[in-house]
Parts: C-alpha cells; sequence; structure tokens
C-alpha cells in the first residue's frame, strides 16, 4: 500500500464538506498506521506500541540530552561504518557503544585468540598459549594503536612468576605483537615465557 | 471496534464515520502511549522504555543504520531472548584483512553479580562482555580452595590472577602463581607462597573469561 502524504492541516476549514475532508482523514490514517508501523507492532495489534526492532538511523552528530533523559543513536565512524552512541543525561559524555565488528578468528599454532570490544574505543585480546614462536604473541585482528592494560598468568600446577611484555610497534604505529618472554630473576638472559592466559586490552 | 485504515470512507453522512474516526483517534493515543510519552505530555512521543519483542530473524540493515533487536540465544543456562546489535557492514581498520560479515553481536546477558558471593575462601563478582562471554572476577585468600563460577559457563577460556601480598617484611619479591583451570565452571590459583617460610594473610585477585 502506498503511504499517502500525512498532513496535518486537515481538515483545512470548519466549512469543508464533509466529502472534502474524508479523503483527508483517511489519508492521514493511513499515513499514522504506516508510520507507526516501522520499528513498532501494529496499532491495532495485541502488543500495540512495543517495538520489534530499532532502527537507529545515521547522524551527523551527538544526539541532544536534556535532564534525565539518556540518548542511544548512530554516527558514522571515520574509517569504519555506522556504530552505536551512548549519550549521558543532559548532554553529558558521549561514547561509542559498539566499536567493531566481533568475529572468530583464524587461529595460529600454539595460541588460542579470542577478542570483544569495551564501550570507548576499547578492543580486548584474551586467550592463551603454550610455546611461542621467537617469543611472539600476536593481537588479532592487527588493529591495536595503544596497549592500556594487560595482565599474563601461568598455565598449570607449577606457579611462576608473570612473564614480561613488550609490544612491539608496527612502522605504521600499530602495535599487533608482543614479545613475550620469561621474567629472570637471575639476570641470565630472555627466556621462553611459560604457557600463559593473557588478558591486553587496547585502543583501536 | 479497532483501528482501521478504511475509514472515513464515502458514506453518505459524517455520522457514520464519526465513531471510526474517533476509535482511530483513540486507539493511536493508547498504541502511542506504551514505550512512549503520550499525546499531550510535555514530551508526547519520546521514548520512555523500549520493550523489544523477540525476532525469529535477523533484520537486514538497508544503509547508513544499526538495529538493535532481541533474539533467542542458547547458552549454558538455557534459551533466552538477549539484545543483540547489528551494524551495516564489517570494514576493517589498520592491517587487519579479514573478510568477515556483519554477524550480529550479542550485548547482554540473563544476569550480573554485582553484590558478590562471599565464601571463606573467596569473594566473586560476574558480569559479561560483547559477543557472548561471562566475565567473573573477585579477590581469593585461600589458594586451596577450587573457585567456582556461576552461573555454569559453557567453556572456560582463562583464568588470571595476580598476588596482592609480597612474600615477607624482609623479603618484597611478589608470590609467584599460576592457575590451573578444571572444568568448565572451576579453576584453582596455584603459588609457593612463601616457600617453607611462614605466611601471613594474603590475597590474590582473579578474573575469567568463558563462553556464555
Amino acid at each position: 500500500m502506498t503511504t499517502p502524504i500525512y498532513d496535518p492541516g486537515v481538515p483545512e476549514r470548519p466549512s469543508d464538506s464533509y466529502a472534502t475532508s474524508q479523503p483527508e482523514l483517511l489519508a492521514n490514517f493511513i499515513s499514522l498506521y504506516q508510520a507507526f508501523l516501522k520499528n513498532h507492532e501494529p496499532i491495532s495489534g495485541a502488543n500495540q506500541g512495543v517495538h520489534t526492532i530499532l532502527e537507529l538511523l545515521q547522524q551527523t552528530g551527538d544526539a541532544q540530552t536534556d535532564l534525565n533523559e539518556i540518548s542511544f543513536y548512530t554516527k558514522n565512524v571515520d574509517g569504519q561504518t555506522t556504530q552505536v552512541f551512548v549519550r549521558i543525561n543532559n548532554n553529558g559524555t558521549a561514547y561509542q557503544l559498539t566499536n567493531y565488528q566481533i568475529y572468530s578468528l583464524n587461529q595460529v599454532a600454539n595460541q588460542t585468540s579470542y577478542f570483544t570490544v569495551l564501550p570507548g574505543k576499547f578492543l580486548v585480546y584474551f586467550g592463551s598459549f603454550t610455546s611461542l614462536t621467537n617469543n611472539i604473541l600476536n593481537l588479532n585482528p592487527p588493529i591495536a594503536k595503544n596497549i592500556v592494560g594487560l595482565d599474563f598468568t601461568p598455565i598449570g600446577t607449577t606457579p611462576n612468576y608473570k612473564p614480561v611484555v613488550n609490544p612491539i610497534k608496527e612502522a605504521n604505529g600499530e602495535i599487533n605483537k608482543l614479545q613475550v618472554t620469561s621474567a629472570n630473576l637471575q639476570n641470565t638472559g630472555l627466556g621462553t615465557a611459560p604457557a600463559c592466559y593473557y588478558f591486553v586490552v587496547v585502543n583501536i | 471496534m479497532s483501528y482501521t485504515i478504511e475509514k472515513p470512507d464515502p458514506g453518505p453522512s459524517p455520522a457514520l464515520d464519526a465513531a471510526n474516526i474517533r476509535t482511530n483517534f483513540s486507539t493511536f493515543a493508547t498504541a502511542l502511549a506504551v514505550n512512549h510519552k503520550a499525546m499531550n505530555d510535555s514530551k508526547q512521543g519520546f521514548h520512555s522504555n523500549i520493550v523489544l519483542d523477540k525476532q525469529t530473524l535477523d533484520p537486514t540493515v538497508d544503509g547508513a543504520e544499526a538495529i538493535i533487536y532481541a533474539k533467542d540465544s542458547t547458552s549454558n543456562a538455557g534459551t533466552e531472548p538477549q539484545l543483540f546489535v547489528r551494524i551495516p557492514v564489517f570494514l576493517p581498520i589498520g592491517s587487519d584483512t579479514t573478510q568477515a560479515i556483519n554477524d550480529p553481536m550479542q550485548l547482554t546477558y540473563n544476569s550480573v553479580n554485582t553484590s558478590g558471593t562471599v565464601t571463606a575462601d573467596y569473594t566473586i563478582y560476574q558480569s559479561f562482555l560483547i559477543g557472548k562471554y561471562l566475565f567473573y572476577f573477585g579477590f581469593c585468600t585461600n589458594i586451596a580452595a577450587t573457585i567456582t563460577l556461576s552461573p555454569t559457563p559453557s567453556s572456560l577460556i582463562l583464568a588470571i590472577a595476580s598476588p596482592n601480598t609480597v612474600k615477607s617484611v624482609s623479603n618484597f619479591a611478589p608470590y609467584d602463581c599460576s592457575t590451573q583451570i578444571l572444568t568448565s565452571s572451576t579453576f584453582k590459583i596455584n603459588s609457593t607462597l612463601n616457600g617453607s617460610g611462614p605466611v601471613n594473610p594474603y590475597s590474590f585477585g582473579f578474573f575469567a573469561i568463558g563462553s556464555a
């Protein structure tokens, strides 16, 4: 069904005949019904008014919020795509809720990898490794700008010290690898890190 | 009588459709008042809350928009509707060359534990991470204890622990440690503590991530 143009100004004149205002009223009722059908259960349905989905059309700027309001909206992120943002009460802080597409990683030898995102353009790499080739832990997907937090713990029944971790900066400024070596309290040089669980937080 | 998009029709008398017109105005106002500020409210049309009916299919994202919706998600705790988000397209950044699609991402889980579960040996809290992961964290004061995660994840991916205590008043080296995942919902912290020396009260901070 074609949605007619909604006209909030009808009936236009009190003197209009019903023959004039009848199609105008009908058109408005059709428009109201069709417009409300977007993202909502039908007006006359059992769940009238309840939402089906929340389709957030991309905005050009941050949404305004008054006192006691919070806003969900979408905005384009440079180099990425439309992402979901939140703005806190009273035009407060606006932050990015969705950061990156989560997908299943191709695993590499001796390393089991996962990643997720945190609100605010953070990405978390986590998983475990056994014996690292050349003491290198890969951060996949390779999109880290800065390391902002990390923790490692040796795996198994034999306690050990946490490994020493050094970010390796690529020519383009990304940090897509970490050098992970054993803590060496005897100062006999860097050794192979024990198998560890790892958790690394980065900016993207 | 319910809302109709067939009235008013070109009948012989307006009196015949007056009731239909009134019903349409009334029904629209009733429907709008669900999840929204009602007509004539100073903020009419604004959302007050958002109830999302469960969808059976993932929606198609059309152009410059993202969609938030609810659909069933099966976890170790059963099947319940959860909140999902779908962005329009995956555009990798940096050195990422992956050709992934814009799969929906799960934003929520059934529960959080914000008050903490306190045992004699450890205190544990629980939240979740985007992508259907459970996140547990807390403190352990007795490494002889097995730490049990609740709700039970389908698999346990990692357990990380950090000592908050040095060995003794004369040896400021931290305790060593390791973690041992025992089952999909339990793990243990190991440490030699102060070796053969006396052990003062200690604690290890820990966190663990599991697949929901």
